[in-house]
C-alpha cells in the first residue's frame, strides 16, 4: 500500500505549530520595540532608558523569525519541539503548578499547619501513595521539617497557625 | 602568603566551617538527585542565604555549587540519568561500568579525579586572581560593557541544542531584566503600573521556577528509574595500581582543559566536561572502548568539570563577569546582599575573598570524605520514593521563596516561571542563557549607558579605545562562530545517556 503524502491540512497545522514558538518570540520582540519607541524615545538623547530595550527588541524580533524558520525547516519529530505530549503530562503540569498556587493562596491565612498538608494533598493526586497512613506521615514529616528548619532553626517569622479574622 | 593566612584564619571560624560543611553536604544531596543540576541546587538554597551573614552565604552557595558536581556523577553512573548537566558525560562510560559490576571503581575514580581537578583550579585561582583584579582596576566602563557582551555571547555555548534558540532565550532574559525602575532616570519600565513589578522580577522566584519547579514537573512525568545494584564496600571502591596509572594522564589533560575553559567568561563546566571527553577519545589508542565502560571516559570529564568549577570563580570574583550561568546566579545573589564582585571586591573585602578560596580547600576535602567512605548514604537517597521526594522539594521551594519577603506574589511568580520553564524545555529551548541574560543584561546596560554618558553620547568612543574594540571584536567573532557551528550537524556521542544536558 502506498503511503499517503503528509500534506494538506495536517501539513499546514504542523507548520503553524512548529512556527508558533518563534512567532511568539518575534511578537514579543516587536512589542518591546514598539513600547521602547512609544514610551521612552520622546527625548533624553542616547542614554534614554529606551535605547537598550529597543536594540534588544529588534534582535529578539530577528531571532524569533530565525527560530520559526528553523523549526519549520526541521524534520518533524527530530527534537523535543516536535514531540507530542507524554500521557498525563498536562495533568502533571496542572497539579504541580496548582499545588504551588495553593501554597500562595493559603499560607497567609491558614498558616503552615494547614497549607503544607494541603500542598501535599494536591500533589498526592499524581503520586502513588498506597495508604492513607503513608500520606499522613509525609504531611506530618514535612510540617515538622519546615517548622524545625525555617521557624525554629533560621528563626523566620513564618505563619504557623491559621490567622483568626 | 599573608592573604592566604588571612583567608585561612577567617574560614576556620566555627560558623564558616559549619556553612562550608552544610553547603557541600546539601550540594552533594541535591546533585545526587537526577536532573537537578548546580543551577537548580543553588536556586533552591538561595533563600537560606538571606538569613545568614554575606561571607557565610557566599561560602554556603559556593559549596553547594561544587558539591553538586561531586554528587552529580553518582546518578549518572548508577541510574544513567545525569545528576547535573555537566555529569551527563559520566553516563557514557560510567553506566556501562556499573552494569559490568565496576560501579565502585567508577564512583571512587570520579571523586579522586574531581579532587585533583578542583585542587589545580584552586591553585590557579590563588595565583591569578590578584593579577586579574589588578588588570580589572585599569578597565573603563566601555571595557566592562565589552567584556559582559563577551560573557553573554559565550553563554550561547551553554545551549546544547539550537544556538539561535539559545540566543533568543538570552534576549528574553535581558528583556525580563528591564522590568522595574530604571536606576538612572527613575522611570518605570514594563511594570504595567504594578507596584510589585516596580522592584523588578524577583531573581530567586524566577530561577527556582525555571530550574527547580520545571524539573519537578519533568521528574513527575519521567517516572522512577531503577538503581543499578552496586557493591560499595571500601574494598571495591579502592582502585588498583593499574587503574591509577591509567587515570593519571586523563586527569592531567582534564585538569588543564577544565581550568582553561572554566576561566573563560560564559563557558562553564558543561563545555569543559564534553570537550574533555572528546579529547580523551581522540587521543586514545583504543577509542572503540569509549561508550562501553572506558575508565578514562569517566575520569577525564569529571576532573575537567571540577577544575572548571573552581576557575569559573576567577572572572566572577575578580571582574564581576560570570564564568557560567550558576556563577551568574551567585553574582546576582551577592549583588542582592549588597556586595559587588569585581576588582574592587578583592581589594576592599580581602578577608571574604580569601576566606572563600580557602573554603574551597576545606570543602573539597570534605567532599572526598562524603563521596568515598559515605557514598553508600547517597546511593540510598537515590532509592527514596518519588512520593516523598516530590512533595518535599515543592514545599521547600515554596517556603524558601515565601520566606524572603513573606510575599504570596513571589510564589505566583515562581509558579509562572515554573510553567514557562517546563514549556520551554519541552519545545527544545534551554533556560540557562535566559537566567544569564536576566542577570547580566542590567549590568551590561548600566556599563553601556555609563560609557556613553562619559563619551557625551559619542557611540564611536565605544570602539576608539583598542582594548574595547578588541574585546568587542572577540564577541563578534564568537557570535558568528557559535551560530555557524550551531547550524552544522552535530557530532554524535554515545547513545543512551539518559538525556543530554
Amino acid at each position: 500500500m502506498t503511503p499517503v503524502p503528509d500534506i494538506g491540512t495536517t501539513g499546514s497545522t504542523r507548520t503553524i505549530t512548529a512556527a508558533l514558538p518563534g512567532a511568539l518570540l518575534g511578537l514579543l520582540g516587536a512589542l518591546v520595540v514598539a513600547t521602547a519607541l512609544g514610551t521612552w524615545f520622546t527625548g533624553g538623547g542616547e542614554t534614554t532608558p529606551g535605547l537598550v530595550p529597543l536594540v534588544t527588541g529588534l534582535l529578539l524580533l530577528g531571532a524569533g523569525c530565525a527560530v520559526a524558520a528553523g523549526d519549520i525547516r526541521s524534520r518533524p519529530g527530530a527534537d523535543t519541539a516536535a514531540a507530542g505530549p507524554v500521557a498525563g503530562e498536562v495533568t502533571d503540569v496542572v497539579v504541580v503548578i496548582g499545588s504551588v498556587l495553593v501554597f500562595a493562596a493559603f499560607v497567609g491565612g491558614l498558616g503552615l499547619l494547614l497549607t503544607v498538608p494541603a500542598v501535599v494533598y494536591v500533589l498526592a493526586t499524581r503520586l502513588d501513595f498506597r495508604t492513607g497512613r503513608g500520606l499522613a506521615a509525609t504531611m506530618a514529616g514535612l510540617l515538622v521539617l519546615v517548622v524545625g528548619a525555617f521557624v525554629l532553626g533560621l528563626r523566620l517569622p513564618l505563619p504557623i497557625l491559621p490567622t483568626v479574622p | 602568603m599573608d592573604d592566604v593566612l588571612l583567608g585561612l584564619t577567617a574560614v576556620l571560624q566555627p560558623q564558616l566551617l559549619l556553612f562550608c560543611l552544610l553547603g557541600v553536604t546539601l550540594g552533594t544531596l541535591v546533585g545526587v538527585m537526577p536532573g537537578i543540576g548546580s543551577l537548580a541546587a543553588v536556586s533552591l538554597l538561595i533563600p537560606i542565604s538571606f538569613h545568614v551573614p554575606p561571607d557565610a552565604a557566599l561560602i554556603l552557595l559556593a559549596g553547594v555549587y561544587y558539591g553538586t558536581l561531586y554528587g552529580g556523577s553518582t546518578a549518572s553512573i548508577l541510574l544513567n540519568l545525569p545528576g547535573s548537566p555537566s555529569s551527563a558525560v559520566a553516563c557514557f562510560d560510567g553506566y556501562p561500568m556499573a552494569k559490568q559490576g565496576r560501579a565502585g571503581l567508577a564512583l571512587s575514580m570520579t571523586t579522586i579525579g574531581s579532587f585533583v581537578g578542583a585542587a589545580a583550579g584552586i591553585v590557579l585561582m590563588i595565583a591569578l586572581a590578584p593579577t586579574i583584579a589588578g588588570i580589572g582596576l585599569m578597565m573603563t566602563a566601555a571595557d566592562y560593557f565589552a567584556l559582559l557582551v563577551v560573557g553573554l555571547v559565550a553563554s550561547l555555548t551553554l545551549a546544547s541544542g539550537s544556538k539561535v534558540k539559545g540566543l533568543a532565550m538570552m534576549l528574553v532574559g535581558i528583556m525580563l531584566g528591564f522590568v522595574g525602575t530604571d536606576s538612572q532616570t527613575g522611570q518605570e519600565r514594563f511594570t504595567f503600573g504594578s507596584l510589585y513589578l516596580a522592584d523588578g522580577i524577583n531573581l530567586v522566584a524566577l530561577s527556582i521556577g525555571l530550574f527547580g519547579l520545571s524539573e519537578v514537573i519533568a521528574g513527575l512525568t519521567r517516572g522512577s528509574v531503577p538503581v543499578v545494584p552496586a557493591d560499595l564496600r571500601l574494598r571495591s571502591l579502592l582502585p588498583t595500581r593499574s587503574d591509577l596509572r591509567r587515570s593519571v594522564a586523563p586527569m592531567g589533560r582534564g585538569t588543564a582543559l577544565g581550568a582553561f575553559v572554566g576561566a573563560l567568561p560564559g563557558a562553564g563546566t558543561n563545555v569543559a566536561s564534553f570537550m574533555s571527553y572528546v579529547v580523551e577519545k581522540r587521543v586514545s589508542k583504543t577509542p572503540e572502548r569509549f561508550g562501553k565502560g572506558a575508565l578514562e571516559g569517566v575520569v577525564a570529564p569529571e576532573t575537567s568539570n571540577n577544575a572548571a568549577a573552581q576557575t569559573a570563580f576567577i572572572p566572577t570574583m575578580t571582574l564581576g563577569v560570570p564564568g557560567d550561568a550558576t556563577m551568574a546566579l551567585l553574582l546576582g545573589v551577592l549583588i542582592m546582599h549588597g556586595i559587588q564582585p569585581g576588582p574592587t571586591f578583592v581589594a576592599e573585602e580581602p578577608e571574604m575573598f580569601w576566606a572563600l578560596i580557602m573554603s574551597f580547600w576545606i570543602g573539597n576535602l570534605l567532599l572526598v570524605v562524603l563521596n568515598l567512605p559515605l557514598i553508600g548514604v547517597w546511593v540510598r537517597i537515590l532509592a527514596v520514593p518519588r512520593r516523598v521526594l516530590m512533595p518535599t522539594i515543592v514545599v521547600l521551594m515554596c517556603v524558601g521563596v515565601y520566606s524572603i519577603n513573606n510575599s504570596a506574589l513571589d510564589i505566583v511568580t515562581m509558579a509562572f516561571f515554573g510553567a514557562i520553564g517546563y514549556l520551554l524545555l519541552r519545545r527544545g529551548f534551554e533556560v540557562a542563557p535566559l537566567v544569564l541574560g536576566f542577570i547580566l543584561g542590567p549590568l551590561t546596560e548600566e556599563y553601556l549607558r555609563r560609557a556613553l554618558t562619559l563619551a557625551r553620547g559619542d557611540v564611536t568612543a565605544m570602539v576608539s579605545r583598542p582594548s574595547t574594540a578588541a574585546i568587542l571584536g572577540v564577541a563578534a567573532v564568537l557570535l558568528v562562530v557559535t551560530l555557524a557551528r550551531g547550524a552544522r550537524p552535530r557530532t554524535r556521542l554515545p547513545a543512551g545517556t539518559g538525556g543530554a544536558p
